[in-house]
């Protein structure tokens, strides 16, 4: 599932991704992102840190607390050790730039689905 | 300009001006202009985050996608395509900082301390001053006001020692002492007198300490010339206190 508040990423996303995933679904703003994540249960959220008002990482957390096994995949312009820290505490997989490539992203992924499937998440 | 019904409301009946009122409408002006100057910041930073960022995150993903979709084509302009993808994602890189640099968006997502570690490490790392940082534990509910003033004067103080100090190195504190929470933004600089009238510092100063004095909070200034220059801000934690 993708959610990002820019058409234009999630149009490239999908495009680039459904060679490698199953793409469930696509959200745009934060107060579809829970309902959306309940009722879809992806395996994997690539979730945008700026989603237009939202805070990625509290809706992160959210998702890890109600949506499990989800696990969540955040994507950001800028990545900074700071932001690492605190998307690792909100219990994301992991933490990629919207500008590092899609191999990043893919890489992220099936990291963070090969956690679901196992059924670890983090804290 | 104030408004004709201001400047009719600090003058008294006998026509001299009442300095409280007028000092009440100056601070309200004062309010307005930073207020104004945020809103504007705001608004550019969303355009290029909400725009451009992202038109540019686009490109870069599509770039990628065409260098992994371009088997069969020469090495060469495959190799041009995964330059120019990587060049667009520095340009992205660039265009969120510039966005962030305006509107830190980063304050609401991991708060004032870890916000401004991360601004000091960019900015060393950019403009080539050395800055250490010491930041102890803050509240974890602290004023956004609150956060952004601060923000605002490390900005600020930090652009400032670049301008004028004539050294590569400074120093940031931010703690809580009791109830406030103090800002020390220090360089080992040529210094000033504080007293002598400065274009272009006394601009950045005076907007320092409007912003400081619109949450409340005192604003310190020591400066000698070859002695270097601090600024000790203290803020309450709440800006109703």
């Amino acid at each position: 599932m993708l959610a990002d508040d820019y058409p234009g990423v999630v149009s490239a996303w999908q495009r680039v991704l459904e060679f490698s995933c199953e793409i469930v679904g696509s959200v745009s703003t934060g107060w579809a992102v829970l309902e959306t994540a309940v009722r879809l249960s992806p395996d994997v959220i690539v979730l945008d840190v700026n989603l237009g008002q939202a805070n990625g990482l509290d809706l992160c957390r959210e998702i890890k607390q109600k949506a499990r096994p989800t696990q969540v995949v955040l994507v950001s312009a800028t990545v900074t050790d700071e932001l690492r820290d605190a998307a690792h505490h909100a219990g994301a997989s992991s933490f990629v730039s919207k500008f590092s490539g899609i191999a990043d992203l893919e890489s992220a992924i099936r990291c963070a689905y090969s956690n679901s499937l196992h059924g670890s998440a983090a804290p | 300009m104030m408004p004709a019904e201001s400047v009719a409301s600090v003058v008294s009946n006998n026509g001299r001006p009442n300095s409280a009122a007028v000092e009440e409408e100056l601070r309200e002006l004062s309010r307005r202009l930073v207020s104004a100057h945020e809103e504007e910041r705001i608004r550019l930073a969303r355009e290029l985050h909400d725009d451009v960022a992202q038109r540019v995150a686009v490109l870069a993903a599509e770039l990628t996608a065409l260098a992994r979709e371009s088997e069969g084509i020469p090495d060469g302009i495959s190799n041009r395509i995964v330059k120019l993808s990587a060049d667009v994602a520095a340009l992205g890189c660039d265009v969120h900082r510039i966005s962030h640099h305006l509107h830190p968006v980063i304050l609401q997502q991991i708060g004032l301390g870890p916000a401004i570690r991360v601004f000091c490490r960019e900015f060393s790392e950019t403009r080539h001053v050395r800055t250490d940082v010491r930041v102890s534990e803050l509240p974890i509910d602290l004023d956004k006001d609150v956060a952004l003033c601060l923000y605002r004067i490390v900005q600020e103080a930090l652009h400032n020692v670049v301008q004028h100090s004539g050294v590569s190195r400074a120093a940031v504190t931010l703690a809580m002492r009791e109830h406030d929470i103090v800002l020390n933004v220090i360089d080992c600089g040529v210094g000033f007198d504080p007293s002598a009238s400065i274009v272009g510092a006394s601009v950045g100063l005076t907007s320092m300490r409007e912003r400081v004095r619109l949450v409340n909070g005192r604003f310190s200034l020591w400066s000698k010339k070859g002695d270097g220059t601090r600024i000790e801000v203290r803020v309450p934690r709440y800006t109703w206190m």
